[in-house]
Protein backbone atom coordinates (compact mmCIF):
# COMPACT_ATOMS: atom_id res chain seq x y z
CA UNK A 1 0.00 0.00 0.00
CA UNK A 2 2.91 2.28 0.40
CA UNK A 3 2.98 3.18 -3.30
CA UNK A 4 -0.53 4.58 -2.97
CA UNK A 5 0.49 6.44 0.12
CA UNK A 6 1.79 9.46 -1.68
CA UNK A 7 -0.63 9.29 -4.57
CA UNK A 8 -4.10 9.74 -3.16
CA UNK A 9 -5.14 13.30 -3.82
CA UNK A 10 -5.99 15.61 -0.94
CA UNK A 11 -8.74 17.08 -3.10
CA UNK A 12 -10.23 13.65 -3.58
CA UNK A 13 -10.25 13.03 0.16
CA UNK A 14 -11.81 16.44 0.82
CA UNK A 15 -14.53 15.85 -1.75
CA UNK A 16 -15.24 12.36 -0.42
CA UNK A 17 -15.45 13.77 3.10
CA UNK A 18 -18.28 16.09 2.09
CA UNK A 19 -20.18 13.29 0.36
CA UNK A 20 -19.07 13.55 -3.26
CA UNK A 21 -20.07 10.16 -4.66
CA UNK A 22 -17.61 10.20 -7.51
CA UNK A 23 -14.69 10.93 -5.18
CA UNK A 24 -15.83 8.16 -2.86
CA UNK A 25 -16.07 5.80 -5.76
CA UNK A 26 -12.55 6.66 -6.88
CA UNK A 27 -11.17 6.03 -3.41
CA UNK A 28 -13.10 2.78 -3.21
CA UNK A 29 -11.81 1.59 -6.55
CA UNK A 30 -8.24 2.50 -5.64
CA UNK A 31 -8.26 0.58 -2.36
CA UNK A 32 -11.06 -2.02 -2.48
CA UNK A 33 -8.82 -4.87 -3.61
CA UNK A 34 -6.23 -4.31 -0.92
CA UNK A 35 -8.80 -3.73 1.80
CA UNK A 36 -10.72 -6.83 0.78
CA UNK A 37 -7.55 -8.92 0.87
CA UNK A 38 -6.66 -7.63 4.34
CA UNK A 39 -10.16 -8.28 5.64
CA UNK A 40 -10.25 -11.70 4.00
CA UNK A 41 -7.05 -12.72 5.79
CA UNK A 42 -8.42 -11.63 9.17
CA UNK A 43 -12.05 -12.76 9.13
CA UNK A 44 -12.00 -15.46 6.45
CA UNK A 45 -13.58 -15.56 3.02
CA UNK A 46 -17.21 -16.09 4.02
CA UNK A 47 -17.49 -12.79 5.96
CA UNK A 48 -14.97 -10.76 3.97
CA UNK A 49 -17.44 -9.07 1.60
CA UNK A 50 -19.77 -7.91 4.39
CA UNK A 51 -16.93 -6.66 6.58
CA UNK A 52 -15.35 -4.85 3.62
CA UNK A 53 -18.63 -3.08 2.92
CA UNK A 54 -19.03 -2.09 6.57
CA UNK A 55 -15.43 -0.92 6.71
CA UNK A 56 -15.88 1.41 3.73
CA UNK A 57 -19.18 2.79 5.04
CA UNK A 58 -17.42 3.44 8.35
CA UNK A 59 -14.45 4.94 6.54
CA UNK A 60 -16.54 7.44 4.58
CA UNK A 61 -18.45 8.26 7.74
CA UNK A 62 -15.20 9.01 9.58
CA UNK A 63 -13.45 10.73 6.68
CA UNK A 64 -14.26 14.29 7.88
CA UNK A 65 -12.21 13.51 11.00
CA UNK A 66 -9.11 12.55 8.97
CA UNK A 67 -6.53 15.18 9.96
CA UNK A 68 -3.58 14.14 7.79
CA UNK A 69 -1.58 13.37 10.93
CA UNK A 70 -0.68 10.03 9.37
CA UNK A 71 -0.61 8.86 5.78
CA UNK A 72 -4.09 8.25 4.38
CA UNK A 73 -3.37 4.59 3.72
CA UNK A 74 -2.12 4.05 7.26
CA UNK A 75 -5.26 5.70 8.61
CA UNK A 76 -7.42 3.63 6.25
CA UNK A 77 -5.61 0.43 7.16
CA UNK A 78 -5.98 1.05 10.90
CA UNK A 79 -9.70 1.63 10.48
CA UNK A 80 -10.14 -1.47 8.34
CA UNK A 81 -8.14 -3.67 10.70
CA UNK A 82 -10.15 -2.40 13.68
CA UNK A 83 -13.38 -3.11 11.81
CA UNK A 84 -12.24 -6.66 11.03
CA UNK A 85 -11.01 -7.35 14.57
CA UNK A 86 -14.23 -5.94 15.99
CA UNK A 87 -16.13 -8.31 13.74
CA UNK A 88 -14.12 -11.21 15.17
CA UNK A 89 -14.84 -10.09 18.71
CA UNK A 90 -18.55 -9.89 17.91
CA UNK A 91 -18.38 -13.38 16.52
CA UNK A 92 -16.79 -14.44 19.82
CA UNK A 93 -14.33 -16.76 18.23
CA UNK A 94 -10.63 -17.13 17.81
CA UNK A 95 -11.25 -17.55 14.12
CA UNK A 96 -10.29 -20.60 12.20
CA UNK A 97 -7.62 -21.81 14.54
CA UNK A 98 -9.90 -24.55 15.81
CA UNK A 99 -10.83 -25.87 12.39
CA UNK A 100 -9.77 -29.48 11.90
CA UNK A 101 -7.07 -30.42 9.48
CA UNK A 102 -8.44 -31.52 6.12
CA UNK A 103 -8.23 -35.19 5.34
CA UNK A 104 -6.61 -34.70 1.94
CA UNK A 105 -3.22 -33.57 3.21
CA UNK A 106 -0.89 -33.63 0.27
CA UNK A 107 1.43 -36.57 0.11
CA UNK A 108 4.94 -35.43 0.81
CA UNK A 109 6.43 -37.54 -1.97
CA UNK A 110 4.04 -36.29 -4.67
CA UNK A 111 5.91 -33.27 -6.03
CA UNK A 112 3.31 -32.49 -8.72
CA UNK A 113 0.45 -32.42 -6.25
CA UNK A 114 2.47 -30.35 -3.84
CA UNK A 115 3.32 -27.81 -6.49
CA UNK A 116 -0.26 -27.44 -7.69
CA UNK A 117 -1.61 -27.17 -4.15
CA UNK A 118 0.95 -24.82 -2.65
CA UNK A 119 -1.54 -21.95 -2.62
CA UNK A 120 -4.11 -24.07 -0.82
CA UNK A 121 -1.48 -25.30 1.63
CA UNK A 122 -0.46 -21.74 2.36
CA UNK A 123 -4.08 -20.75 2.99
CA UNK A 124 -4.52 -23.67 5.37
CA UNK A 125 -1.33 -22.83 7.20
CA UNK A 126 -2.32 -19.17 7.43
CA UNK A 127 -5.65 -20.15 8.93
CA UNK A 128 -3.89 -22.10 11.66
CA UNK A 129 -1.89 -19.27 13.17
CA UNK A 130 -3.20 -16.67 15.60
CA UNK A 131 -5.27 -13.92 13.89
CA UNK A 132 -2.96 -11.23 15.32
CA UNK A 133 0.11 -12.98 13.91
CA UNK A 134 -1.63 -13.52 10.58
CA UNK A 135 -2.56 -9.84 10.42
CA UNK A 136 1.00 -8.66 11.07
CA UNK A 137 2.39 -11.17 8.59
CA UNK A 138 -0.12 -10.01 5.98
CA UNK A 139 0.65 -6.32 6.55
CA UNK A 140 4.33 -7.07 6.02
CA UNK A 141 4.35 -9.64 3.23
CA UNK A 142 1.28 -8.69 1.25
CA UNK A 143 0.86 -4.98 1.86
CA UNK A 144 4.62 -4.33 2.12
CA UNK A 145 4.30 -1.99 5.07
CA UNK A 146 7.23 -0.97 7.25
CA UNK A 147 7.51 -2.00 10.89
CA UNK A 148 6.70 1.59 11.87
CA UNK A 149 3.48 1.56 9.84
CA UNK A 150 2.47 -1.87 11.12
CA UNK A 151 3.16 -0.77 14.69
CA UNK A 152 0.97 2.29 14.21
CA UNK A 153 -1.88 0.26 12.72
CA UNK A 154 -1.83 -2.54 15.25
CA UNK A 155 -0.82 -0.38 18.22
CA UNK A 156 2.42 -2.12 19.22
CA UNK A 157 6.07 -0.99 19.32
CA UNK A 158 8.25 -1.60 16.26
CA UNK A 159 10.38 -4.10 18.17
CA UNK A 160 7.30 -6.14 18.95
CA UNK A 161 6.42 -6.19 15.26
CA UNK A 162 9.73 -7.96 14.60
CA UNK A 163 9.30 -10.53 17.36
CA UNK A 164 5.72 -11.30 16.26
CA UNK A 165 6.86 -11.68 12.68
CA UNK A 166 9.45 -14.18 13.91
CA UNK A 167 6.68 -16.15 15.60
CA UNK A 168 4.38 -15.90 12.59
CA UNK A 169 7.06 -17.11 10.20
CA UNK A 170 8.14 -20.01 12.40
CA UNK A 171 4.57 -21.15 13.02
CA UNK A 172 3.71 -20.86 9.33
CA UNK A 173 6.81 -22.81 8.38
CA UNK A 174 5.94 -25.57 10.87
CA UNK A 175 2.32 -25.81 9.65
CA UNK A 176 3.45 -25.88 6.03
CA UNK A 177 5.92 -28.68 6.71
CA UNK A 178 3.16 -30.63 8.45
CA UNK A 179 1.00 -30.15 5.37
CA UNK A 180 3.71 -31.54 3.12
CA UNK A 181 5.74 -28.49 2.11
CA UNK A 182 9.33 -29.34 1.29
CA UNK A 183 11.36 -26.13 1.35
CA UNK B 1 30.32 -7.35 19.92
CA UNK B 2 29.56 -10.97 19.06
CA UNK B 3 25.95 -12.11 19.01
CA UNK B 4 24.79 -15.53 20.14
CA UNK B 5 22.15 -17.65 18.39
CA UNK B 6 19.27 -16.54 20.61
CA UNK B 7 19.96 -12.86 20.02
CA UNK B 8 20.29 -13.38 16.28
CA UNK B 9 17.08 -15.37 16.02
CA UNK B 10 15.22 -12.59 17.84
CA UNK B 11 16.45 -10.21 15.15
CA UNK B 12 16.07 -12.51 12.17
CA UNK B 13 12.86 -11.05 10.72
CA UNK B 14 14.03 -7.49 11.24
CA UNK B 15 17.32 -8.42 9.54
CA UNK B 16 15.58 -9.98 6.55
CA UNK B 17 13.15 -7.05 6.25
CA UNK B 18 15.92 -4.45 6.35
CA UNK B 19 14.65 -2.92 9.58
CA UNK B 20 17.90 -3.06 11.57
CA UNK B 21 20.50 -0.32 11.90
CA UNK B 22 23.62 -0.85 9.79
CA UNK B 23 25.64 -1.68 12.88
CA UNK B 24 23.23 -4.32 14.19
CA UNK B 25 22.71 -5.77 10.72
CA UNK B 26 26.48 -6.16 10.37
CA UNK B 27 26.64 -8.04 13.68
CA UNK B 28 23.84 -10.37 12.60
CA UNK B 29 25.54 -10.92 9.26
CA UNK B 30 28.81 -11.74 10.99
CA UNK B 31 27.07 -14.37 13.12
CA UNK B 32 25.23 -15.86 10.15
CA UNK B 33 28.50 -16.30 8.27
CA UNK B 34 29.68 -18.76 10.91
CA UNK B 35 26.40 -20.36 12.07
CA UNK B 36 24.79 -22.99 9.88
CA UNK B 37 21.72 -23.32 12.11
CA UNK B 38 20.78 -19.62 12.03
CA UNK B 39 21.58 -19.39 8.30
CA UNK B 40 19.23 -22.33 7.69
CA UNK B 41 16.46 -20.57 9.62
CA UNK B 42 16.96 -17.41 7.57
CA UNK B 43 16.85 -19.42 4.35
CA UNK B 44 13.51 -20.94 5.43
CA UNK B 45 12.12 -17.47 6.15
CA UNK B 46 13.19 -16.35 2.67
CA UNK B 47 11.60 -19.39 1.00
CA UNK B 48 8.41 -18.75 2.93
CA UNK B 49 8.36 -15.18 1.61
CA UNK B 50 8.78 -16.42 -1.96
CA UNK B 51 5.93 -18.88 -1.46
CA UNK B 52 3.64 -16.13 -0.14
CA UNK B 53 4.49 -13.75 -2.96
CA UNK B 54 3.74 -16.43 -5.53
CA UNK B 55 0.28 -17.12 -4.05
CA UNK B 56 -0.74 -13.77 -2.69
CA UNK B 57 -3.79 -12.91 -4.76
CA UNK B 58 -7.20 -14.00 -3.47
CA UNK B 59 -9.39 -15.89 -5.89
CA UNK B 60 -12.43 -13.70 -5.29
CA UNK B 61 -13.18 -10.06 -6.04
CA UNK B 62 -14.10 -7.29 -3.59
CA UNK B 63 -17.76 -6.27 -3.45
CA UNK B 64 -19.04 -4.00 -6.22
CA UNK B 65 -19.11 -0.25 -5.58
CA UNK B 66 -22.89 -0.23 -6.04
CA UNK B 67 -23.30 -2.27 -2.84
CA UNK B 68 -21.27 0.24 -0.85
CA UNK B 69 -23.16 3.12 -2.45
CA UNK B 70 -26.47 1.57 -1.42
CA UNK B 71 -25.24 1.11 2.14
CA UNK B 72 -24.13 4.74 2.24
CA UNK B 73 -27.64 5.79 1.18
CA UNK B 74 -29.18 3.59 3.86
CA UNK B 75 -26.75 4.98 6.43
CA UNK B 76 -27.63 8.58 5.53
CA UNK B 77 -31.33 7.82 5.80
CA UNK B 78 -30.85 6.12 9.18
CA UNK B 79 -29.00 9.20 10.40
CA UNK B 80 -32.02 11.31 9.45
CA UNK B 81 -34.34 9.10 11.50
CA UNK B 82 -31.97 9.17 14.47
CA UNK B 83 -32.01 12.96 14.50
CA UNK B 84 -35.81 12.82 14.61
CA UNK B 85 -35.60 10.73 17.76
CA UNK B 86 -33.45 13.42 19.37
CA UNK B 87 -36.01 16.01 18.36
CA UNK B 88 -38.70 14.01 20.11
CA UNK B 89 -36.71 13.87 23.31
CA UNK B 90 -35.98 17.60 23.19
CA UNK B 91 -39.65 18.47 23.08
CA UNK B 92 -40.46 16.67 26.35
CA UNK B 93 -40.48 19.50 29.00
CA UNK B 94 -43.87 21.19 29.66
CA UNK B 95 -44.78 24.12 31.96
CA UNK B 96 -47.57 22.76 34.15
CA UNK B 97 -49.56 19.69 34.98
CA UNK B 98 -52.72 21.23 33.37
CA UNK B 99 -50.98 21.75 30.10
CA UNK B 100 -49.38 18.38 30.10
CA UNK B 101 -52.10 16.45 28.32
CA UNK B 102 -52.81 19.09 25.67
CA UNK B 103 -49.14 19.84 25.15
CA UNK B 104 -48.41 16.16 24.96
CA UNK B 105 -50.98 15.80 22.19
CA UNK B 106 -49.52 18.79 20.32
CA UNK B 107 -46.03 17.44 20.79
CA UNK B 108 -47.12 14.04 19.53
CA UNK B 109 -48.70 15.63 16.47
CA UNK B 110 -45.66 17.85 15.89
CA UNK B 111 -43.35 14.91 16.36
CA UNK B 112 -45.34 12.91 13.85
CA UNK B 113 -45.09 15.75 11.34
CA UNK B 114 -41.39 16.10 12.06
CA UNK B 115 -40.91 12.39 11.76
CA UNK B 116 -42.48 12.37 8.32
CA UNK B 117 -40.73 15.59 7.29
CA UNK B 118 -37.39 14.56 8.63
CA UNK B 119 -37.45 11.25 6.84
CA UNK B 120 -38.37 13.03 3.63
CA UNK B 121 -36.06 16.05 3.87
CA UNK B 122 -32.75 14.20 4.10
CA UNK B 123 -33.73 12.22 1.05
CA UNK B 124 -34.35 15.42 -0.92
CA UNK B 125 -31.15 17.03 0.39
CA UNK B 126 -29.20 13.90 -0.33
CA UNK B 127 -30.63 13.79 -3.84
CA UNK B 128 -29.84 17.49 -4.35
CA UNK B 129 -26.31 16.99 -3.06
CA UNK B 130 -25.86 13.99 -5.34
CA UNK B 131 -27.18 15.95 -8.30
CA UNK B 132 -24.81 18.83 -7.59
CA UNK B 133 -21.88 16.48 -7.15
CA UNK B 134 -22.88 14.74 -10.35
CA UNK B 135 -23.16 18.04 -12.22
CA UNK B 136 -19.75 19.12 -10.90
CA UNK B 137 -18.12 15.86 -11.98
CA UNK B 138 -17.16 15.78 -15.63
CA UNK B 139 -17.59 12.16 -16.69
CA UNK B 140 -14.94 11.50 -19.31
CA UNK B 141 -15.70 7.81 -19.84
CA UNK B 142 -17.70 8.50 -23.04
CA UNK B 143 -14.88 10.76 -24.27
CA UNK B 144 -12.26 8.07 -23.74
CA UNK B 145 -14.44 5.37 -25.28
CA UNK B 146 -15.06 7.45 -28.39
CA UNK B 147 -11.45 8.55 -28.70
CA UNK B 148 -9.99 5.55 -30.58
CA UNK B 149 -7.14 7.72 -31.85
CA UNK B 150 -9.37 10.58 -32.99
CA UNK B 151 -9.71 13.58 -30.65
CA UNK B 152 -12.19 15.26 -33.00
CA UNK B 153 -14.55 12.34 -32.52
CA UNK B 154 -13.94 12.23 -28.76
CA UNK B 155 -14.82 15.86 -28.30
CA UNK B 156 -18.30 15.16 -29.67
CA UNK B 157 -19.03 13.28 -26.45
CA UNK B 158 -18.57 16.54 -24.56
CA UNK B 159 -20.75 18.43 -27.01
CA UNK B 160 -23.68 16.28 -25.96
CA UNK B 161 -23.15 17.18 -22.28
CA UNK B 162 -22.33 20.89 -22.31
CA UNK B 163 -23.02 24.03 -24.32
CA UNK B 164 -19.96 25.04 -26.32
CA UNK B 165 -18.53 27.44 -28.84
CA UNK B 166 -15.70 27.23 -31.36
CA UNK B 167 -13.16 29.88 -30.58
CA UNK B 168 -9.62 31.01 -31.44
CA UNK B 169 -7.05 30.00 -28.85
CA UNK B 170 -6.11 33.64 -28.14
CA UNK B 171 -9.78 34.45 -27.53
CA UNK B 172 -10.08 31.39 -25.29
CA UNK B 173 -7.21 32.75 -23.20
CA UNK B 174 -9.04 36.06 -22.89
CA UNK B 175 -12.34 34.40 -22.00
CA UNK B 176 -10.63 32.04 -19.60
CA UNK B 177 -9.02 34.99 -17.82
CA UNK B 178 -5.46 33.65 -18.01
CA UNK B 179 -3.14 31.95 -20.53
CA UNK B 180 -4.08 28.31 -20.98
CA UNK B 181 -1.45 25.57 -20.82
CA UNK B 182 -1.92 24.78 -24.51
CA UNK B 183 -1.47 28.39 -25.51
CA UNK B 184 1.77 28.66 -23.53
CA UNK B 185 3.11 25.30 -24.71
CA UNK B 186 2.23 26.02 -28.34
CA UNK B 187 4.21 29.26 -28.22
CA UNK B 188 7.23 27.52 -26.72
CA UNK B 189 6.86 24.45 -28.97
CA UNK B 190 6.70 22.14 -25.97
CA UNK B 191 3.41 20.36 -26.69
CA UNK B 192 3.88 16.56 -26.42
CA UNK B 193 4.60 14.81 -29.71
CA UNK B 194 5.64 18.09 -31.38
CA UNK B 195 1.95 18.76 -31.86
CA UNK B 196 0.25 21.96 -32.95
CA UNK B 197 -3.19 23.21 -31.99
CA UNK B 198 -5.82 22.08 -34.50
CA UNK B 199 -9.03 23.18 -32.84
CA UNK B 200 -10.20 25.02 -29.71
CA UNK B 201 -13.60 25.05 -28.05
CA UNK B 202 -14.94 26.35 -24.77
CA UNK B 203 -17.54 24.35 -22.86
CA UNK B 204 -19.73 26.00 -20.22
CA UNK B 205 -20.40 24.15 -16.99
CA UNK B 206 -23.83 24.51 -15.42
CA UNK B 207 -22.55 24.19 -11.88
CA UNK B 208 -19.37 25.35 -10.17
CA UNK B 209 -18.20 24.38 -6.68
CA UNK B 210 -15.73 27.25 -6.34
CA UNK B 211 -16.49 29.75 -3.55
CA UNK B 212 -18.49 32.66 -4.95
CA UNK B 213 -16.27 35.03 -6.91
CA UNK B 214 -13.24 32.73 -6.74
CA UNK B 215 -13.70 30.66 -9.90
CA UNK B 216 -10.63 31.00 -12.11
CA UNK B 217 -12.41 30.01 -15.29
CA UNK B 218 -13.34 33.41 -16.58
CA UNK B 219 -15.84 36.10 -15.69
CA UNK B 220 -18.53 34.55 -17.86
CA UNK B 221 -18.94 31.51 -15.60
CA UNK B 222 -17.21 28.20 -15.12
CA UNK B 223 -15.69 27.08 -18.39
CA UNK B 224 -13.51 24.36 -19.84
CA UNK B 225 -11.09 25.04 -22.65
CA UNK B 226 -10.78 21.99 -24.93
CA UNK B 227 -8.00 21.85 -27.51
CA UNK B 228 -7.41 19.19 -30.13
CA UNK B 229 -3.66 18.92 -30.71
CA UNK B 230 -2.33 17.32 -33.88
CA UNK B 231 1.01 15.54 -34.21
CA UNK B 232 3.07 15.77 -37.43
CA UNK B 233 1.76 12.32 -38.45
CA UNK B 234 -1.83 13.57 -38.29
CA UNK B 235 -2.77 11.75 -35.08
CA UNK B 236 -4.45 13.79 -32.37
CA UNK B 237 -4.96 14.10 -28.64
CA UNK B 238 -7.28 16.20 -26.53
CA UNK B 239 -6.35 18.69 -23.79
CA UNK B 240 -9.02 19.84 -21.32
CA UNK B 241 -8.36 22.64 -18.88
CA UNK B 242 -10.72 23.97 -16.23
CA UNK B 243 -10.91 24.97 -12.58
CA UNK B 244 -10.18 22.51 -9.78
CA UNK B 245 -13.75 22.55 -8.52
CA UNK B 246 -14.83 20.50 -11.52
CA UNK B 247 -14.07 16.93 -10.55
CA UNK B 248 -13.00 14.64 -13.36
CA UNK B 249 -14.55 11.19 -13.38
CA UNK B 250 -13.70 8.23 -15.59
CA UNK B 251 -16.87 6.29 -14.86
CA UNK B 252 -16.23 2.57 -14.72
CA UNK B 253 -12.80 2.71 -16.34
CA UNK B 254 -9.89 1.47 -14.19
CA UNK B 255 -7.90 4.37 -12.78
CA UNK B 256 -4.39 4.39 -11.39
CA UNK B 257 -3.51 7.04 -8.84
CA UNK B 258 0.21 7.65 -9.26
CA UNK B 259 2.86 10.15 -8.27
CA UNK B 260 4.60 11.58 -11.32
CA UNK B 261 6.89 14.57 -11.52
CA UNK B 262 5.90 15.55 -8.00
CA UNK B 263 2.23 15.59 -8.91
CA UNK B 264 -0.71 13.38 -7.94
CA UNK B 265 -1.90 12.02 -11.26
CA UNK B 266 -4.95 9.99 -12.25
CA UNK B 267 -3.99 7.76 -15.15
CA UNK B 268 -6.20 5.62 -17.37
CA UNK B 269 -4.85 3.32 -20.04
CA UNK B 270 -7.32 2.37 -22.76
CA UNK B 271 -6.71 0.94 -26.23
CA UNK B 272 -2.98 1.54 -25.85
CA UNK B 273 -3.28 5.27 -25.21
CA UNK B 274 -2.85 7.15 -21.97
CA UNK B 275 -5.16 9.63 -20.34
CA UNK B 276 -3.88 11.61 -17.39
CA UNK B 277 -5.51 14.18 -15.14
CA UNK B 278 -3.87 16.32 -12.49
CA UNK B 279 -4.06 19.63 -10.67
CA UNK B 280 -1.75 22.55 -11.25
CA UNK B 281 -1.76 25.82 -9.33
CA UNK B 282 -4.25 27.50 -11.62
CA UNK B 283 -6.59 24.62 -12.36
CA UNK B 284 -7.02 21.03 -13.48
CA UNK B 285 -5.66 19.56 -16.71
CA UNK B 286 -6.75 16.35 -18.40
CA UNK B 287 -5.11 15.04 -21.55
CA UNK B 288 -6.75 12.23 -23.50
CA UNK B 289 -4.79 10.11 -25.98
CA UNK B 290 -1.13 10.52 -25.12
CA UNK B 291 1.29 8.03 -26.62
CA UNK B 292 3.41 6.35 -23.99
CA UNK B 293 5.67 7.53 -21.27
CA UNK B 294 7.70 10.04 -23.27
CA UNK B 295 4.68 12.22 -24.08
CA UNK B 296 3.50 12.06 -20.47
CA UNK B 297 6.94 13.12 -19.30
CA UNK B 298 7.04 15.96 -21.84
CA UNK B 299 3.66 17.19 -20.68
CA UNK B 300 4.49 17.10 -16.98
CA UNK B 301 7.91 18.65 -17.52
CA UNK B 302 6.36 21.65 -19.26
CA UNK B 303 4.03 22.49 -16.34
Amino acid sequence: MSSKDESIEDDLISLAAVGDRDARRQIYEAFAGRVYRTVQRIVGESDAADVTQDAFVHLFDKLPSFRHESAFTTWLHRLVVNEALQHLRKQGRRVMKTQPLPQQVVAANDRTSIASDLGEMLNLAMERIEPELRLIFQLKEVDKLSYAQIGEIVGIPEGTVGSRLNRARRELRDHLVTLGWEP
Amino acid sequence: MTMNCNTVRDQLSAYMDGELTDETAAQVQQHLAGCESCSHELALFEQLCMLVHAHVEPSTQPPAWELISQKLNDSALAAGIASTDLWNRGLAPVRSRNWKTLTGAIVALAATILLVANVMIPKREDQQSMNQASMAAVNLQPVLERFQGDAFSAINALKSQFTFQDIALADADADFGRPTYVSTAAQTHTLPGDATVASTKTFSFAFCKCPKGQCLCGPGGCQCVACVCERPDGSTYLVLEHCKSQTVSFGDLPIQLVKRGGRDVQQVTIDGTETISFDRTSGKITVVGLRGESEIETLLASM
